[in-house]
C-alpha cells in the first residue's frame, strides 16, 4: 500500500481503531488484523498513537475553572426540584427568559407548585462570577435556569420578612443603585431573586444593596435563605454598594455577604471584601457606613468608615470547619500588601519565569520558579509551579531536587496536575536509579491512573521490574 | 451488555425520577455526570460554555426522564439528549429546544485545560480547535464518544457521506498539523498559553523530537 494510499483510504479507518481500543472497546478480529498490517507497514504511525489515544480521552480531564461535579449537580437539583412539585415541569425557560427581562409578574405563577418547604435548604444561584468587565457579573443560561426556580421561591416564599418590602407587590422593591450610588435604572424596580441581566454588573443582595463582583472571584452564590438575600464569595473580590435607604422607620436593612473566614452584615454600608484562598484570609475595605464582623465563633466587632482589617486564619485552618473558630484579627493596618498586590506579584513571577523558559534560560527560570515556591508558598501558583519546577531539575539532571518538588506538589490531595506530578516523581526516581521506589511509584500511579496515556508504557516497565533498556515509558525530558 | 435486572432497575429509578423523586434525581444526575461532563468538555472546550451546557442538558434528561422506556441502558439514552443539547449550544442557541437565541454569552472567554500529553507539542484540544467547526464536532463524536457514522448523521442532520467526508477530511488534517509539530515543534504563542495554563509538557517539542531521534 503506498502512502497516498494510506492518506486517503485508510487513516480514519486506522485511527478509528486506535480511538476504539482506546476507549476501552473490543476491536472486531478483522480490524485488529487491519490496524496491525497497517501499523506493520507503517512504522512512522507510532509516533501518531499519543495524540488519537489522546483524542480518545478528550473532555475526561477537567477544564481550568469549570464548576465541581458537587456544584454542578446541586444547582440542575435545585433548578429542577422546586419549579416541579406537584404539578409537573414548569417551563423553566420561560420562567429565565421573563425573569431576565424583568417580566416576570405574580400572576405569571398561579399555576406554580406550593410554596418552598420550611426548613429546606434555600435553592442557590449560582451565578458564575467569570466575565471579564471588572465587577461583572455572568448569570450563564443554565445558572439562569437555577435562578428562573429561586425567583419563584422568592416570590412565594422567600423574602417578604423585610420590613417595608413585599416582593409580591410591584413597585414595592427599591431601586437599583449602580456602583457610584446613582439610580443604575431610573423608574425600574426589581423584586427579591430577580434574575440579573447579563449586561448589568451587580447583584441585589437586599432593598439597598448591590453586590458587585471582580472578574475572576470565584464560587460566588447568592441564595434566598429564610427570606434574608445574601452572598457568599469563597475566593476574590467583592464590592457592595448601599444607598443609605431607611425603609422601615428609620432602619437600615442590612446587607449580608458570608465568605469562608467570617459573615458581613453591612448597615448603610458600601465596602470592599476580598477574600485569598492561600492562604485563607480576608480583607475589608470599609468606605461608608458600618460592617458588623460575625466571626465563626460567633464574636463580632465593628469595623467602620474609612477602616480596614485583615483576617486571616491560622495555617491549615480553612480544611476544617472546627478550625474556623481560629480566625483571628490579624492586622489592622496601613501599608500591608492587599491581595490584589500578592495575586500580580505572582503572575509576575510566572510570567518571567516561563519567558525564561522559552529562551531556553533554564537557570533563570528555576530562579524565577524558587522564588515563586518560596516567597508565596501555599498559593495555588506556587503550587502548579513546583511541577514546572520539577521537570526543570530533572532536565538539569538534578533529579533529587526535581523529586522534592514533585512530592510537594503531591503532598496535598488534588491538583490539576497531579497525574505529572506522579509522572513526575517516578521519572525523578528512575534518574536517581531507586529502582524499588520507581517500582512503588508506578504502582501507585497505575493506581490512580489507569487509563492515563503514560499507563501502557509504565505497565510494560513494571513487567520488565523497573530495569529493562529501551523499555522505559519516556525519558526524563531534555 | 446490561443485564435485564439492571435495566429494570435503570428503568425504575428514570421513572421515579420522571414521578419527581428528588433522590431517583440526583441518583440520575450522579449516575450520568460523567457521561454528560465528557460530551461537554469535549464539543465544547471553554469550562463556562462545557459547564452550561451540562446544566442544560441536565435539565432536558430530567424533563425527558417520562420518555425513557428502559429497553436499552440509561446512558446511551441519555447520551443523545446531551449531545443534541450541546450541539445545539455550540450552534450559539444557547438552549436545548424551544427557548429564544441568548447572546449572551458569547462574550465569555474560551480558556481550556490543556492536556500535555508527553509526546505532543500541545492539548488536543487546541489541534481540535484548528478544525472548521463541522469537521471538529465529527472527529470529536467519533474518536471521543464512539459515535457511528449513521449516529453522528442522524445528530447533526447530514448525510452519512457528508460526515464520512468530514471526518477523512479531519483526520487528514489532524495527522499533518501533529507530524508536523512533532517535527519542528508547536508554534511559540501555543507553548507560552500551554505553559501559563500549567501544563509542563508544553514545551516538550524539541525532547518529543529528540525522542524520535534517538528511537531510529
Amino acid at each position: 500500500m503506498t502512502a497516498r494510499d494510506f492518506e486517503e483510504l485508510d487513516a480514519l479507518r486506522w485511527a478509528s481503531a486506535v480511538t476504539a481500543q482506546a476507549r476501552g472497546e473490543a476491536l472486531e478480529p478483522e480490524e485488529r488484523e487491519f490496524k496491525a498490517a497497517i501499523e506493520a507497514g507503517n512504522p512512522e504511525l507510532e509516533e501518531e498513537l499519543d495524540f488519537w489515544r489522546a483524542v480518545a480521552h478528550e473532555g475526561e480531564s477537567g477544564l481550568a475553572g469549570e464548576m465541581s461535579d458537587d456544584d454542578l449537580a446541586a444547582s440542575v437539583l435545585a433548578a429542577f426540584a422546586d419549579p416541579v412539585a406537584s404539578t409537573g415541569p414548569l417551563d423553566l425557560e420561560a420562567l429565565s427568559r421573563a425573569a431576565e427581562h424583568n417580566e416576570l409578574e405574580p400572576e405569571a405563577l398561579e399555576d406554580a407548585p406550593a410554596p418552598r418547604e420550611q426548613g429546606r435548604p434555600a435553592p442557590v444561584l449560582a451565578l458564575a462570577a467569570r466575565r471579564r468587565a471588572r465587577y461583572g457579573m455572568a448569570a450563564g443560561i443554565g445558572l439562569g435556569l437555577a435562578a428562573a426556580a429561586a425567583v419563584v421561591i422568592g416570590v412565594l416564599g422567600g423574602v417578604p420578612n423585610v420590613p417595608g418590602w413585599d416582593p409580591t407587590v410591584p413597585g414595592a422593591a427599591p431601586q437599583a443603585a449602580s456602583l457610584d450610588g446613582e439610580l443604575s435604572e431610573p423608574g425600574v424596580r426589581r423584586r427579591a431573586g430577580a434574575i440579573i441581566p447579563a449586561e448589568e454588573d451587580c447583584v441585589p443582595i437586599g432593598p439597598s444593596s448591590r453586590a458587585c463582583i471582580e472578574e475572576g472571584a470565584l464560587e460566588v452564590v447568592a441564595a434566598v435563605d429564610g427570606g434574608e438575600p445574601r452572598i457568599r464569595v469563597d475566593q476574590g473580590s467583592l464590592r457592595v454598594v448601599s444607598d443609605d435607604v431607611a425603609v422601615d422607620g428609620g432602619e437600615v436593612v442590612a446587607s449580608v455577604v458570608e465568605t469562608p473566614i467570617a459573615t458581613l452584615h453591612g448597615h448603610g454600608a458600601s465596602y470592599e471584601a476580598s477574600v485569598a484562598e492561600q492562604p485563607l484570609l480576608l480583607i475589608l475595605v470599609v468606605d461608608r457606613g458600618e460592617v458588623e464582623v460575625e466571626h465563626k465563633d460567633g464574636s463580632r466587632r465593628q469595623v467602620r468608615a474609612g477602616e480596614r482589617v485583615t483576617i486571616q486564619l491560622a495555617d491549615g485552618a480553612a480544611e476544617a470547619d472546627a478550625d474556623l473558630a481560629d480566625a483571628e484579627l490579624a492586622v489592622d493596618g496601613e501599608g500591608e500588601p492587599s491581595v490584589a498586590d500578592a495575586r500580580r506579584a505572582r503572575a509576575a513571577l510566572l510570567s518571567t519565569a516561563q519567558a525564561h523558559v522559552e529562551e531556553g534560560d533554564r537557570g533563570r527560570a528555576i530562579k524565577a520558579y524558587r522564588k515563586l515556591v518560596d516567597d508565596h508558598a501555599g498559593s495555588s501558583e506556587a503550587r502548579l509551579a513546583r511541577v514546572s519546577l520539577g521537570r526543570l531539575y530533572l532536565e538539569d539532571g538534578q533529579g533529587s531536587k526535581a523529586l522534592v518538588q514533585f512530592r510537594k506538589y503531591l503532598k496535598r490531595s488534588g491538583g490539576q496536575l497531579r497525574e505529572e506530578a506522579l509522572y513526575g516523581e517516578i521519572r525523578a526516581l528512575r534518574s536517581l536509579g531507586r529502582k524499588a521506589a520507581e517500582q512503588e511509584a508506578i504502582e501507585r500511579f497505575l493506581d490512580a491512573h489507569p487509563r492515563s496515556i503514560y499507563a501502557a508504557g509504565l505497565r510494560r516497565r513494571l513487567d520488565d521490574g523497573a530495569t529493562g533498556e529501551g523499555s522505559s515509558p519516556a525519558p526524563a525530558a531534555g | 451488555m446490561a443485564t435485564a435486572a439492571e435495566l429494570s432497575v435503570a428503568r425504575a429509578r428514570v421513572a421515579q425520577a420522571a414521578a419527581g423523586d428528588r433522590q431517583a434525581q440526583a441518583w440520575l444526575v450522579d449516575h450520568l455526570m460523567p457521561m454528560v461532563r465528557k460530551v461537554t468538555r469535549a464539543m465544547l472546550s471553554s469550562a463556562v460554555d462545557a459547564d452550561d451546557a451540562a446544566q442544560l442538558a441536565f435539565m432536558e434528561i430530567l424533563k425527558s426522564a417520562r420518555t425513557y422506556r428502559g429497553d436499552a441502558p440509561v446512558t446511551p439514552w441519555a447520551r443523545r439528549i446531551v449531545v443534541r443539547c450541546t450541539l445545539k449550544y455550540a450552534r450559539k442557541e444557547r438552549k436545548c429546544q424551544t427557548a429564544e437565541p441568548i447572546d449572551r454569552l458569547e462574550d465569555r472567554p474560551a480558556r481550556p485545560e490543556r492536556r500535555a500529553w508527553e509526546s505532543l507539542p500541545r492539548g488536543v484540544a487546541d489541534y481540535l480547535r484548528e478544525l472548521p467547526e463541522p469537521q471538529r464536532q465529527a472527529i470529536v463524536l467519533h474518536h471521543a464518544l464512539g459515535h457511528s457514522l449513521d449516529e453522528i448523521a442522524e445528530l447533526t442532520g447530514v448525510s452519512p457521506n457528508t460526515v464520512k467526508g468530514r471526518l477523512r477530511l479531519g483526520t487528514q488534517a489532524l495527522r499533518k498539523l501533529v507530524r508536523r509539530e512533532l517535527l519542528i515543534g508547536a508554534p511559540d504563542d501555543t507553548r507560552r498559553d500551554a505553559m501559563i495554563m500549567g501544563a509542563p509538557g508544553a514545551r516538550d517539542a524539541g525532547a518529543a523530537k529528540q525522542r524520535k531521534g534517538r528511537g531510529r
